[in-house]
């Protein structure tokens, strides 16, 4: 009985994880946003002649796309979904989703694997650990294990086992891992390899030598889907090598092995990033080191000090950069950004609920004194896993960032769950704490789910570049009739959208695209086939029937208003369609 | 005297000039920013939220948008900037930041009664800090308690001959940020000297 008893409570946690990823997966968030659109129209692309958008074949590295350079893994992963659910918001967002999942489930077995084997736990496997005696409240039995009653049905959860499913049940629920399950983000693809690599990593240890390749593996597939996950690799293979050390050393041969593996297949990522102008461009983007201005403070600060050797000492722009990165690390840990307001990006959060659930603030407080208190033998992971997350993403110039942190998860829920568990374990009146922690979890969650499903996509439906679609469909049924269409690129990238929702032969595409590479090497398509992409769109010559998409208000004059698209809440017109014959 | 103990004395004395030059540093401060949470905004989020929840059910809007719920998460907003990272880096520095860490750890310990207390005296502070229109007496309330929290943490830098090294080189990049941070713009809305 106990044993189904996980198993099915595992299903049920597992079914909530994939009605929250799947419901309403393909209108919320209310549109594609432009890298959702281009990974989509690239997995398109290769799903229909091996090349991507730009025509390179089967890139290994990176898709240049916008000349962002992304990272390959999840469009790779979208071709699959694509051949299958078709060209659609829903195919484009399937993989994030489903691997969103699947990162729940794996939670349960990486948190069980974490917690049975330290030293204030009693492992199921321990012989005689269910011989308990009968019991009649809920509690903790004389065998260390959570006992409870339902219907005259008697269930006994071990230690590890409850915490794996609390921890489980807490990332299904989890605000900030919704957030990007539910859109085509490459970082919770990142996220379930780098879970998975850490997971057969402890398996390594524990198990057999031979689950180092496979962690490898993924470790890599991590790498080559989300470039966060770049920063974060080393980073965790440190902490994992110390808190391993011991099996290592005595696996060393198998290591050098999957170590010569992974930098076979690192090398063309590695000389990517660190040998191409392409590489080191969008990193360059956006982190601190690139800034000037702690140079220009520090060299004005020097200046007034007339240059001497003290200033020199004392207004070092090392210092400078130092201070700047302290502060960005520290970022992380904000508690508005934790609990209360989220990341400020209204893509990346839902601006009204913080990233974590108000009560995991105790629950998180207390599983970190209560991973010291019983000396958990893999507390250093754990702990060490949770500091060294913001490291790679402290080098940016936004911070805190909940997406470039996302390897940060599960370690909040695993600790809310360790956290919650022993509370109950101690507190008297067992059946209050059931109830209060649940009905203030189930408040925080329905009202998170309200702002989600219902302001957070009528508010910024902007950010999502909402109207596109709707522009489409108002085009496509005259298209054969009209001679050119004008699109205002005001709202940003305005090609990859017809590309995608017209479903436009990519071979034809490349007959006909206008692309340019600028300074900074970003792409731009000025057109193709029929299609002109403008920032002023009145000063395009108009050639026999013009189709116009533009702002609103910003119809050339003569021309005739056919359409004016919304936002969701109809407040607010995004753009105007009209006509105009030479 | 034991020499941890010569160490201890040490390194207070170092922190209580350097966080007395912070305070000197805010006698300047002519305008403090304030952390005051204004009861309206309540009143104004309901309003806004409930115009949001246009063709819904107005029970189901009441449930999630009224005073008592709305008032919860913005006094939480407003109660959580208190212990943003940023502003406590501006008030104790690199050094005493990463003391309150360690100090915070204290917190966790068995039988220490007094770091709990002092945390929640913190917790009062912020508390007072957010519910008072004076935002000078709300800042310094809130950096005193700090600076006096953050002294439980010396005992992580008295391990080792390393950290004590440490301990003054961060002491003395504090000093510098102090210098270059003069302006402490999350602390001062305007700042000039006499």
């Amino acid at each position: 009985m106990p044993r189904s008893l996980n198993f099915y409570l595992l299903v049920v946690i597992i079914f909530i994880a994939a009605v929250l990823r799947f419901y309403k997966l393909a209108s919320v968030p209310p549109s594609l946003y432009w890298d959702e659109a281009s990974l989509g129209y690239n997995a398109y692309s290769i799903l229909k002649s091996a090349r991507d958008e730009h025509g390179k074949f089967l890139p290994f590295t990176n898709f240049a796309a916008f000349g962002d350079y992304k990272p390959p893994g999840y469009i790779y992963a979208t071709v699959p979904s694509i051949a299958v659910f078709g060209l659609n918001e829903f195919a484009i967002r399937f993989p994030s989703a489903f691997f969103g999942v699947l990162t729940v489930l794996l939670t349960y077995p990486l948190t069980k694997k974490l917690l049975e084997n330290g030293s204030g736990w009693q492992s199921l496997h321990t012989p005689g650990v269910r011989k308990v005696k009968p019991w009649h409240t809920p509690g903790v039995n004389q065998a260390g294990l959570l006992a409870f009653e339902i219907r005259n049905l008697k269930f006994e959860i071990g230690n590890p086992e409850a915490i794996a499913l609390l921890s489980a049940f807490f990332l299904a629920i989890s605000p900030w891992h919704l957030q990007f399950s539910r859109g085509a983000f490459e970082a919770n693809l990142g996220l379930f390899f780098s879970v998975l690599g850490i997971f057969l990593f402890v398996k390594f240890a524990q198990d057999h030598p031979l689950w180092i390749f496979p962690s490898t593996l993924s470790f890599l597939a991590g790498m080559y889907t989300f470039t966060g996950q770049r920063l974060f690799v080393p980073f965790i293979l440190l902490i994992l090598v110390v808190q391993f050390r011991k099996q290592i050393i005595k696996n060393i041969q198998v290591m050098a092995v999957a170590a010569v593996i992974a930098g076979f297949l690192l090398w063309p990522l590695f000389a990517f990033v660190t040998q191409t102008i392409e590489g080191q461009l969008r990193f360059n983007e956006v982190t601190i080191f690139k800034d000037l201005e702690p140079i220009n403070q520090s060299a004005g600060y020097r200046k007034r000090d007339n240059f001497s050797w003290w200033a020199n000492i004392i207004h070092n722009r090392r210092l400078f950069y130092s201070y700047e990165y302290l502060t960005h690390y520290f970022d992380a840990f904000n508690p508005g950004f934790l609990f209360t307001k989220g990341d400020v990006n209204p893509r990346l959060s839902i601006q009204e609920t913080g990233e974590l659930y108000y009560i995991d603030l105790v629950l998180i407080l207390a599983g970190i004194y209560f991973l010291f208190a019983t000396k958990q033998k893999y507390r250093f992971l754990i702990i060490g896993w949770l500091l060294i997350s913001p490291l790679g993403p402290a080098t940016a110039r936004e911070t805190p960032h909940a997406l470039r942190m996302i390897h940060i998860l599960p370690t909040f829920q695993i600790l809310s769950a360790v956290g919650l568990y022993y509370i109950y374990q101690i507190v008297k009146y067992k059946k209050f704490l059931i109830i209060f922690a649940f009905l203030f979890l189930i408040f925080n969650f329905l009202f998170y789910l309200h702002m989600y499903y219902v302001h957070w996509p009528r508010n910024y439906s902007d950010q999502w570049q909402y109207g596109y679609k709707q522009a489409v469909q108002e085009v496509m049924p005259l298209y054969d009739q009209v001679d050119q269409i004008i699109v205002t690129k005001a709202l940003g990238r305005p090609y990859i959208y017809f590309l995608l929702y017209m479903q436009f032969d990519p071979s034809k595409y490349w007959q006909s695209a206008q692309v340019t590479k600028d300074q900074f090497f970003f792409i731009d398509v000025s057109g193709f086939d029929k299609f002109i992409f403008s920032e002023h769109p009145d000063q395009n010559p108009v050639v026999g029937r013009t189709l116009y998409i533009v702002q609103s208000g910003k119809l050339p004059q003569g021309a005739k208003k056919l359409r004016t698209i919304y936002n969701p809440s109809q407040s607010i017109a995004v753009f105007d369609i009209g006509e105009k014959t030479l | 005297m034991k020499p941890s103990n010569k160490f201890r004395i040490f390194f207070i004395i170092i922190l209580v000039v350097l966080f007395g030059f912070r305070i000197w540093q805010t006698t300047g401060c002519k305008q403090f920013s304030s952390f005051y949470f204004n009861p309206l905004s309540i009143k104004v989020s309901v309003e806004s939220n409930v115009n949001t929840d246009f063709g819904m059910d107005r029970n189901i809007s009441r449930f999630f948008h009224n005073k008592a719920t709305v008032g919860i998460f913005e006094f939480s907003k407003n109660f959580a900037s208190a212990f943003q990272p940023k502003l406590l880096m501006v008030i104790l520095g690199p050094v005493g930041l990463i003391l309150a860490t360690a100090a915070f750890l204290k917190v966790f310990e068995k039988r220490r009664y007094l770091p709990k207390f002092h945390f929640a005296v913190i917790l009062t502070t912020s508390l007072i800090a957010i519910s008072t229109l004076n935002s000078k007496i709300s800042f310094f309330l809130l950096a005193i308690f700090w600076y006096s929290f953050s002294l439980w943490g010396i005992d992580f830098f008295l391990k080792t001959k390393l950290a004590k090294i440490v301990f003054v080189l961060l002491a003395f990049l504090s000093l510098c940020y102090f210098i270059f941070d003069w302006q402490m713009k999350l602390i001062c809305d305007e700042i000039f000297f006499n």
